[in-house]
């Protein structure tokens, strides 16, 4: 089960990498960005992950839990991750209008 | 071509070196922590739902900085992108939608506000009610915005006015545990009552923290999709 978890979080990642190296289009960088977040959540959620433990809102004492940290960091990094995909978002949109692409090959050569 | 090639190395490298980094760190955590916060949330701080109590109670500073990063966030789109010209919002959309988003929308908002005051006794939070709030209101300006015509449920300068009202709600919150002798968004060392653990009022301050950021995440994400889709 972890393990399965944890292959997965790579395989995003992986995906993520590569994405972000191969592609020059502004939007799917975000998406890039997006996978990799993603994978990051993956990873954070495993680490409080107990075998059949339950969720933690307290109800009795000898009820095992998994541990809140973990979801408590990884509300965190969504609302960060969020805010940052809007930002890069908005700066597409604004280099769009200026530019008219959204191409960073074609922004480079027109720096000159 | 070469762009491919490298993208396969560096993606293969970064797999790689996750692989070795996960699997010789040794046991998840979970297995091996000594400090579990769910044995003694409810002596601390009254709230029964753990992640919140983490949230408001040992962590609150940082969820000030995470409300921080909302709001700057929202404050530099609606800087980036100015909302002059919605061409989005021009779409027609068919009757069957607009009768379903208007049937919908009052359970959203209810399912927002009770996930927002529930936060500290059930699953859920400031953080989770808040998105739904703002998802109800971004849903209705999407809906019900024909021909480039804006309406929406709550003004766009009534949006930023909750939202910098939550947050400085939040932050007098913070100077009222201050002044009582605690720490800065202290709890249960100002002396607060912390009530009977499992019922509404209970918790201290975590109920005034979560009604506060429910409204600062809501506005402030209605916001951010706002402006951009209004370009």
């Amino acid at each position: 089960m972890t393990q399965s978890i944890l292959i997965g979080a790579i395989i995003l990642t992986v995906c993520a990498f590569y994405g972000l190296i191969t592609h020059r289009h502004m939007i799917r960088l975000v998406i890039s960005l997006n996978i990799l977040d993603s994978a990051v959540l993956l990873v954070i959620v495993l680490l409080g992950y107990r075998e059949d433990a339950v969720a933690p809102i307290v109800r009795a004492a000898d009820v095992e839990y998994v541990l809140g940290l973990p979801h408590a960091l990884s509300l965190t990094a969504i609302v960060i991750s969020a805010c940052t995909t809007a930002l890069m978002l908005g700066y597409a949109v604004r280099v769009y209008r200026l530019r008219g692409t959204v191409y960073l090959d074609q922004l480079r050569r027109w720096r000159g | 071509m070469t762009r491919t090639l490298i993208g396969l190395t560096v993606a293969a490298a970064v797999g790689v070196l996750a692989m070795v980094t996960l699997w010789g760190s040794g046991p998840m955590p979970s297995a091996t922590l000594q400090i579990d916060y769910a044995l003694r949330v409810v002596q601390d701080t009254g709230a029964v739902n753990v992640v919140t109590a983490i949230l408001f109670d040992y962590r609150g500073l940082d969820t000030l900085g995470e409300a921080t990063v909302i709001f700057t966030a929202s404050a530099v789109l609606a800087f980036l992108a100015p909302r002059s010209h919605a061409s989005m919002l021009s779409v027609r959309l068919s009757m069957l939608i607009l009768y379903g988003i208007a049937i919908l929308l009052p359970f959203l908002m209810v399912f927002g506000f009770s996930t927002i005051i529930f936060g500290h006794v059930s699953p859920g939070g400031g953080f989770t009610g808040g998105v739904m709030l703002s998802s109800s209101v971004v849903i209705f300006a999407i809906a019900y915005s024909v021909g480039g015509q804006q309406s929406f449920v709550i003004p766009v300068l009534a949006k930023k006015y909750i939202e910098n009202g939550a947050m400085l709600v939040f932050v007098a919150i913070g100077f009222l545990t201050l002044g009582t002798g605690g720490a800065f968004l202290a709890n249960a060392a100002t002396g607060i009552g912390l009530g009977e653990a499992g019922t509404l009022l209970s918790g201290g301050i975590i109920p005034y923290l979560n009604l506060a950021s429910g409204f600062k995440v809501g506005m402030g994400l209605a916001l951010i999709i706002i402006s951009l889709f209004a370009e």
